[in-house]
């Protein structure tokens, strides 16, 4: 209970926080004077990094309390890891921190321009990981019609067998 | 407006390797399950894969090349390019392993009698 309430807390105290540090910058800006469309413009940055990180910290803060449940992450239904999911996950990691770094090393901070090698590489895993669900589907579709088959064949046969005993006991009655 | 941009560059940093962090745990602790990754299905019994074990070395091979590259020089203006080499290599390995997994799903269904 007294946990759920610190959840519930933290997750209000963040945009709070958030609100308090977007109107401290709307304020010092204002009385620093200046051009205005140019402080407008800054202020306007400023709140959509805000936004997109308090969305992120929330986010961040449910995936680390459990809140957004990451078990099956890497897994398929049946409770295996797949292979072709872990692989994705680790390449977008790996270029994401890649760009932050470069991003954060750069002496004017840009986003760097993205090589297509670097886009294929993505493609690549993310179609793996689309053709290894098809290969998954496509069999599960195979099993159940395969077992619609058998139960028709099976119920065929049952009420062949029906009527050939009717037909025994029709014949048996008239003679 | 500088002090905005550094700024961005550090919340993002700070988010991705928060992210990372968090998934990281996760996996060492056992929250995301990892049960199986080297196993393959056959049948519903389950067994180590060499195909699932060369797919997982070749992908941190190419993760690793491609982390050492953007750290040996992170202040372009482009992310570092991925060699040809290292794409071909994936791209077999994730063939192999995508063949394998046909194989091991379709082969069990051709051979079962209708």
């Amino acid at each position: 209970m007294s946990e759920s309430n610190n959840n519930a807390n933290t997750e209000k105290w963040v945009p709070v926080a958030m609100l308090v540090i977007a109107v401290g910058v709307g304020l010092i800006l204002y009385f620093k004077g200046g051009d205005p469309t140019a402080n407008l413009r800054i202020l306007a940055g400023y709140i959509a990094l805000i936004m997109v990180f308090a969305f992120g910290l929330l986010t961040l803060y449910a995936l680390a309390t459990g809140k957004i449940d990451l078990t099956y992450l890497v897994s398929e239904k049946d409770g295996q890891a797949s292979m072709s999911r872990f692989q994705l996950l680790i390449f977008t990691f790996v270029i994401a921190l890649s760009i932050v770094l470069m991003v954060v090393s750069s002496p004017t901070p840009k986003f760097p321009a993205i090589p297509n090698e670097v886009l294929i590489l993505l493609g690549l895993s993310a179609s793996t990981y689309a053709v290894s669900k098809g290969i998954q589907k496509g069999a599960e579709t195979d099993q159940a019609v395969n077992k619609a088959a058998a139960d028709l064949n099976a119920n065929q046969q049952a009420a062949n067998q029906q009527a050939a005993n009717n037909l025994a006991k029709g014949q048996g009655a008239g003679q | 407006m500088l002090l905005l941009r550094q700024l961005t560059g550090y919340c993002a940093e700070g988010l991705v390797i928060g992210f990372a962090v968090v998934i990281l745990w996760k996996v060492l602790t056992g929250t995301i399950s990892l049960d199986g990754l080297l196993d393959s299905s056959d049948g519903g019994k389950r067994s180590s894969s060499p195909v699932r074990m060369q797919f997982l070395l070749f992908t941190l091979v190419a993760a690793g090349q491609y982390l050492v590259a953007a750290w040996k020089n992170p202040t372009t203006d482009s992310l570092p390019p991925v060699p040809q080499q290292v794409l071909a290599m994936v791209a077999g390995s994730q063939a192999i392993y995508l063949g394998g997994k046909a194989l091991s799903t379709y082969l069990p269904l051709l051979r079962k009698p209708n």
